[in-house]
């Protein structure tokens, strides 16, 4: 069981990742904008923050920036949950402070699985 | 007072009387060849050899008395020591021998054959019978090169008259006495006339010396004091030796020393070189023109390059812009047309779990259709946009040390449900740990497509995976128990496109672009390779191969 915060701007996509997290009875905490996820963070900060890239306002990558600008957040895992799947957007991803990176359309069926693996290797290191 | 200047007027006198008496007296033969040595009209000896001996005479104070005579007896005074010196005595071995010589050369003198104007003269044969007039005694006639001993030498007859003086031989010339006569050059180039025409044979070139009698002890002490003054004369360009030789010879010299053929050579040579000149000047000019043209066309076509480079790096520009755009575009489409995606894959499978409530049978099995068809279609769009970047030489490629196991298993995970719904095993062999540096993306892009491949167009039966690794080479081995592929078929697997008939083939789902992407990948990104066995009913292995070396 975690705390999960989700920033996605697009509702479709919010609906389904929060419908598959609600099934393995996780806490979501949703924010639609970039600025709005930071907040939150920092607030009461989550275990996992599932970010897309693509948002309006701040993106994702300048919101994960100040996400582990603080201190409570800096070790907290970040998963890129983008559509931005181009070669080396992966990479570019893990090197801008992201823990992990997972492509949109994610796949239903082993999705909640990966971002468990990630946030299990994230607790360990 | 008066008395001693007396007495010192006396011995002014008895001084300039010993002074006067004591002047050496010296005996100098003369004869008539003028302008070398003559009497002119006044009874005085004159001429080049006169000049020289003169100066000589004033130098060492010298009396000189000119014993007068023909060139003959002059040498037969100066062999019975009747005189003490002569002038102008060419050198020759027999004279050697009777006379003794000065050393420095005061002039140097050529032969040459004259005679009557209007003798027929081509060759020494005209000679032939001929009277020639000749002065006694003188080296060109009786010397040991002379024209006595030419003529005999070459057998031709003639009769020499000979004549006390070379100005008795002209004279005889001239009154048709003789038909030629032989002089030397100095004295028939001046006294050359109408009459008398000089002929092409020239011949004897001889030092011209003073000569002194062999028996007179003054002689050596004579030598010694003339060839200092001559050396004297000689290197001085002002001194009398050059100024007489001009004075007498100038006209003569240049006459007698370049032949007409220099002159006209000159002639030729000025014109030539005016010639050249007024060439050169309209060459120059021409080439004046010529360049200021090239300097003109040269910045024209400098203001072309300018505008030609500035229109390039424009269009440079531009399709650098257009190639900017493109990759946005194929990124934003990229990103776009999952979005969507995304929804209808999640939502599907979302239905498909169950998690949006129960569902029947019917229409789970429409839904998985909807479910394939879309996971198609983010194959077909991921294929699509690798093609458009490998076909523009824009593959980026990542390399990182990655764990293979977890590549390979997260490959295997990703058809695992595929596998299930159809029923087939899959053995997978995965190495533990191993890390390799590679391109992740692409590795296991390679490595689903074999495994969906495998799944595709296997029925029933297993698949499996392994690794085999070598010092350096990694190979990932897929193997199915499936339908096969035809040997005629295996060299159309890696093309564009191209799916192969086969039974199964209306019910699987395919881009054509897996294999031909694949083998792509294989040998651009990892310089390796892809290899196939298959035998049609029993199965197919495919094999990556991949070179542990690669660094990208």
């Amino acid at each position: 069981m975690a705390k999960i915060l989700v920033v996605e701007d697009d509702k479709n996509n919010m609906r389904l990742i929060t419908k598959l997290l609600d099934q393995e009875g996780h806490k979501i905490v949703k924010a639609e904008t970039g600025e709005d996820g930071v907040k939150l963070a920092m607030e009461d900060p989550p275990d996992i923050i599932l970010m897309d890239i693509k948002l309006p306002g701040i993106d994702g990558l300048e919101a994960t920036k100040k996400i582990r600008e603080s201190c409570a957040n800096d070790a907290v895992t970040i998963i890129a949950l983008t559509s931005y799947a181009m070669a080396g957007d992966r990479e570019k991803y893990l090197k801008c402070g992201f823990t992990g990176y997972i492509e949109k359309p994610i796949d239903p069926y082993t999705v909640i699985k990966e971002i468990k693996e990630i946030w299990e290797k994230n607790i360990m290191s | 007072m008066k008395f001693s200047l007396r007495i010192i007027f006396s011995f002014l006198i008895l001084i300039s009387c010993v002074y006067l008496y004591s002047k050496e007296t010296v005996r100098v033969g003369a004869y008539e060849n003028s302008p070398k040595i003559f009497t002119d009209e006044q009874g005085i000896v004159s001429g080049f050899w006169a000049d020289i001996t003169n100066y000589i005479a004033e130098k060492e104070n010298w009396e000189i008395v000119w014993v007068h005579g023909t060139w003959d007896e002059c040498l037969e005074r100066l062999e019975k020591n009747e005189i003490d010196l002569m002038v102008d005595t060419g050198w020759n071995e027999e004279r050697s021998q009777k006379f003794l010589f000065t050393k420095e050369t005061v002039l140097l003198s050529w032969s040459a054959l004259y005679v009557q104007n209007g003798f027929a003269f081509q060759s020494i044969n005209d000679l032939k019978g001929s009277k020639i007039g000749v002065m006694k005694n003188s080296i060109n006639y009786s010397g040991p090169d002379g024209i006595k001993y030419l003529l005999e030498k070459f057998e031709i007859d003639c009769e020499f008259v000979e004549f006390e003086s070379y100005e008795d031989v002209f004279k005889a010339i001239e009154n048709k006495k003789v038909d030629a006569g032989v002089t030397n050059k100095q004295f028939g180039e001046m006294h050359e006339n109408e009459f008398i025409m000089k002929t092409s044979m020239e011949f004897l070139p001889s030092k011209l010396l003073f000569s002194l009698p062999a028996n007179s002890v003054r002689s050596d002490l004579l030598i010694g004091k003339i060839d200092a003054r001559i050396r004297e004369l000689k290197s001085d360009e002002e001194s009398v030796y050059y100024k007489s030789m001009n004075k007498w010879y100038g006209k003569i010299v240049a006459k007698s020393y370049i032949p007409l053929w220099v002159y006209w050579g000159i002639a030729v040579l000025i014109s030539g070189i005016v010639a050249l000149y007024i060439l050169n000047i309209l060459l120059s000019r021409i080439i004046r023109k010529k360049t200021e043209e090239l300097k003109l066309a040269n910045a024209e076509m400098e203001k072309k390059v300018i505008e030609r480079t500035s229109e390039l790096s424009e269009a440079n520009n531009k399709l650098k812009e257009l190639d900017h755009l493109k990759s946005m575009f194929i990124a934003s489409m990229s990103h776009e047309l999952r979005t969507p995606l995304n929804s209808i894959i999640g939502f599907t499978g979302l239905i498909l779990q169950g998690i949006s409530g129960k569902i029947d049978d019917q229409a789970k099995e429409d839904l998985e259709i909807v479910y394939n068809s879309s996971k198609h279609l983010l194959n077909l769009i991921n294929d699509v946009i690798d093609i458009s970047k490998i076909e523009a030489d824009k593959f980026e490629v990542y390399f990182q040390e990655i764990r293979l196991d977890d590549l390979l298993a997260e490959a295997v995970a990703n058809v695992t449900r595929a596998a299930q719904t159809k029923g087939i095993k899959i053995n997978a062999e995965l190495p533990d740990g191993t890390m390799i540096r590679t391109d992740r993306k692409r590795l296991f892009q390679c490595v689903l497509n074999l495994l969906s491949n495998a799944i595709k167009y296997t029925e029933k039966g297993y698949i499996s995976i392994r690794t085999e690794r070598s010092d350096s080479m990694l190979s990932v081995i897929v193997k199915d128990s499936g339908i096969g592929i035809k040997s005629e078929d295996i060299s159309k697997l890696f093309h564009s496109f191209i799916r192969l008939e086969s039974p199964i083939k209306e019910n699987t789902l395919g881009t054509g672009l897996g294999l031909y992407l694949t083998k792509k990948i294989m040998t651009s990104v990892f310089h390796g390779n892809i290899k196939v066995e298959s035998k049609v009913g029993e199965g197919s292995t495919f094999t990556l191969e991949i070179p542990l070396n690669t660094e990208v």
